[in-house]
């Protein structure tokens, strides 16, 4: 056996493992996350199982002719890649995926199946890449060329998926990294169906092992969710969380003053650039008080008071749960709440509550 | 390809990457627990680097059509990666146990076989089939593989006669079973060696990777996390605030039973079994077992679980406590999912949910 070919072999046990140990994991942690752990589970183990078949097909009919652009290959690419949808979709706006909408979605993939059907053309078995280009001319090939050119592109979707944070369950990073994350996938798959190659196969398999790797374990540890998918607090009594040491500039109360009023932490996505231009500075200037003010930059601020507002919340409230409150105080990541959590307090939630709960004796 | 060599090549492949997968998942999640994920992961990176290479040795091997059953450098591998295995175990049943010294005692009898190998250096012969061994018994280097096997059976006795299990993170059901597994390894493993067969082989590799994800599986969501700084509770026969048992059977021996039961906190001990509670109060199972229904439990676990819930929360609500797990399993539980769900059929919610109700409670 050639060494490239045993490389190939071997990723593709990687990339399939991966999805597949995914899959379970998913699948067992499904009773304590939400649905979207079952569809990212469904997603990964079916793509895993149908690598798994393409390759032990391929593995029996030893005769095999470097063909490049196959149909059935872009059919099922097709599919994959929308499937990949699925998940982040969920993510975004729970609940939205019903029967209807998933079709919808996944429409494309059943057209162009339903339409191959239906017509039957004839399609070239190309070789290698120059092929493509000398048959370009002909419309099965420019069909299948057509059909690729629309794999990157589909995962704009995503950015123009209807966003708004008060709704969705992620911030706006995560659905930007996830969408670069499938363009990669979609990217590697065209080069892949263009050139036949198998250093690009190669590629092609970790990067999606890694890539469901790194999934399962934000979903499983770090993304927090709301399963109520009502995120709106109650108008809390105007607290007036005093920043750790307040220098006597007239303008930085003022713009204390401003983000307490508008407890504007509560937005995931909240960048130092945003809050400037809302507070109608430029943000140097900001960064600037910040700093002053005894803070570590914007995002220490920011975490600092969506903490102060946490244990504020939990210790008059009535909530819905831990991660629920975590969640509304505009943290989208368990790992970060927990850790601001305990720089603030020195210990974990529960024990901060049990402590508080003794001392009132 | 025929069908079962390529599916002995797939779980070949697949089971290195869910040993290394797994090492890299619990590095990953270290940090809420102890010492013990750590080791698991090395004992699973050493696996799964062991596996890699039978894997490349499988590939080696097949333009090389020459049959051996029994090789040494097989028995000698694999004895080394069981000893590595007991590590984890060692590590939760006596936490603290394992330091440079007492990993270097347990890995003597490996070490010693292989000092006697590089002394006598024996001249291994090649053997084809069961009949072979039986024609060479009596020749050193034949019987010395066959005491060498036979040892590895008896390997996971080390973890069930573990002295002083006092301090142990696990109940006595967990040892057990892991010992099973253990010995069920050995034996396929065993049927390999003298066989060769390639059904052993596969029904080998997909056991390592069961237990390997079963393992890997109950340390991070399964086992009580316990901080490093754990004290245990100090177990007093102290007077509780509330009563911990159910007393609607108005029978005087069940009041009898009872009072025993909350003077002692029998439920504390994580192994206690019905027949341990009846021998203890001097009656029989039958008899307990009737007065347990009566009270209104569902048997004897439902009940021992119920009163380590009340236990919990009456601890919580009164002590200074060093967090909820070692809470849990201060009043003997062993299981994470188990003292949750059982909190949840009690209460209802989570623990810290609980204490936020309790703490709006309070403040009217």
């Amino acid at each position: 056996m050639e060494m490239s070919e045993y490389i190939f072999n071997l990723t593709t046990y990687f990339a399939n493992f991966c999805g597949l140990l995914c899959a379970l994991f998913l699948f067992l942690r499904y009773k304590s996350g939400n649905r979207s752990r079952l569809f990212l589970a469904i997603t990964l183990g079916l793509q895993s199982v149908v690598i798994l078949i393409n390759f032990f097909i391929n593995a029996v009919n030893t005769e095999t002719v470097n063909t490049v652009l196959q149909v059935n290959k872009i059919n099922l690419g097709l599919l994959a890649v929308l499937m990949l949808y699925l998940y982040p979709i969920e993510v975004m706006r729970p609940r939205w995926l019903n029967i209807k909408h998933t079709l919808l979605l996944l429409s494309p993939f059943i057209l162009l199946v339903v339409g191959i059907a239906i017509v039957k053309p004839h399609f070239r078995t190309l070789s290698s890449f120059s092929d493509i280009i000398q048959y370009s001319g002909e419309p099965n090939v420019l069909f299948r060329i057509l059909i690729m050119s629309v794999f990157i592109p589909f995962s704009f979707l995503l950015y123009y998926f209807p966003y708004n944070w008060s709704k969705t369950n992620i911030n706006y990073q995560w659905i930007r990294t996830y969408a670069i994350g499938i363009q990669g996938i979609a990217a590697l798959y065209m080069a892949l169906m263009f050139t036949g190659n198998i250093y690009v196969l190669i590629a092609h398999r970790i990067y999606c092992g890694i890539f469901a790797l790194i999934i399962t374990y934000q979903e499983l540890y770090i993304r927090l969710y709301s399963t109520h998918g009502n995120h709106i607090l109650p108008e809390t009594n105007q607290n007036i969380y005093l920043p750790k040491d307040l220098t006597k500039s007239p303008l930085w109360e003022k713009f204390i003053l401003s983000i307490e009023k508008t407890q504007i932490w509560h937005n995931p996505d909240l960048t130092l650039i945003t809050l400037a231009s809302m507070l109608g500075t430029n943000r140097t200037t900001l960064s600037k008080l910040i700093q002053e003010a005894g803070y570590d930059g914007f995002y220490s601020m920011i975490n600092s008071y969506r903490i102060k507002d946490f244990i504020n919340i939990i210790e008059n409230q009535e909530i819905n749960g831990i991660h629920e409150t975590f969640f509304a105080v505009g943290f989208r990541s368990k790992a970060t709440a927990i850790r601001y959590f305990r720089l603030e307090t020195g210990i974990a939630p529960s024990e901060y509550l049990q402590k508080v709960l003794l001392n009132k004796r | 390809m025929e069908l079962s060599k390529y599916l002995l090549e797939i779980v070949l492949h697949f089971t290195p990457f869910t040993y290394l997968l797994c090492a890299l998942l619990l590095i990953l999640r270290r940090g809420e627990g102890n010492k013990s994920r750590i080791i698991l992961a090395v004992s699973f990176i050493i696996w799964g680097i062991l596996m890699l290479g039978s894997v490349f040795h499988h590939y080696k091997d097949t333009s090389n059509t020459e049959y051996e059953i029994f090789s040494m450098s097989s028995l000698n591998i694999t004895l080394f990666a069981f000893f590595v295995m007991l590590a984890y175990p060692i590590e939760i049943i006596k936490p603290g146990f394992l330091n440079l010294k007492s990993i270097s005692l347990l890995l003597s009898p490996w070490i010693l076989l292989n000092i006697i190998l590089l002394v006598t250096k024996p001249n291994f012969i090649r053997v084809g089939s069961l009949n072979d061994i039986y024609h060479h018994i009596g020749e050193y280097n034949v019987w010395l593989r066959i005491v060498v096997s036979t040892c590895m059976l008896f390997i996971s006795l080390i973890i069930a006669y573990l002295p002083n299990r006092t301090k142990s993170l696990v109940n006595i059901k967990w040892i057990q079973m892991f010992c099973i597994g253990v010995s069920i390894s050995v034996c396929i493993y065993i049927y390999w060696l003298f066989t060769n067969s390639v059904t052993a082989r596969f029904t080998m590799q997909i056991y390592c990777l069961a237990f390997c994800i079963i393992l890997t599986y109950q340390e991070i969501y399964l086992r009580m996390p316990l901080s490093k700084c754990y004290q245990p509770l100090p177990n007093n026969e102290i007077e509780r605030q509330i009563s911990i048992l159910n007393n609607s059977c108005d029978s005087p021996l069940w009041r009898k039973f009872t009072a025993f039961m909350e003077k002692k906190a029998v439920w504390r001990n994580p192994d206690l079994t019905l027949v341990e509670l009846a021998s203890m109060m001097g009656t029989n199972r039958t008899t307990l077992s009737n007065y347990i229904q009566k009270a209104g439990y569902d048997g004897f676990y439902a009940m021992i679980n119920g009163c380590r819930t009340k236990d919990f929360i009456n601890t919580i609500e009164n002590q200074e406590i060093n967090g909820i797990y070692e809470t849990f399993f201060d009043v003997g539980f062993r299981s994470k999912a188990t003292a949750l769900r059982y909190f949840r059929k009690e209460t209802g919610t989570t623990p810290s949910e609980y204490l936020q109700k309790s703490l709006l409670k309070k403040r009217g």
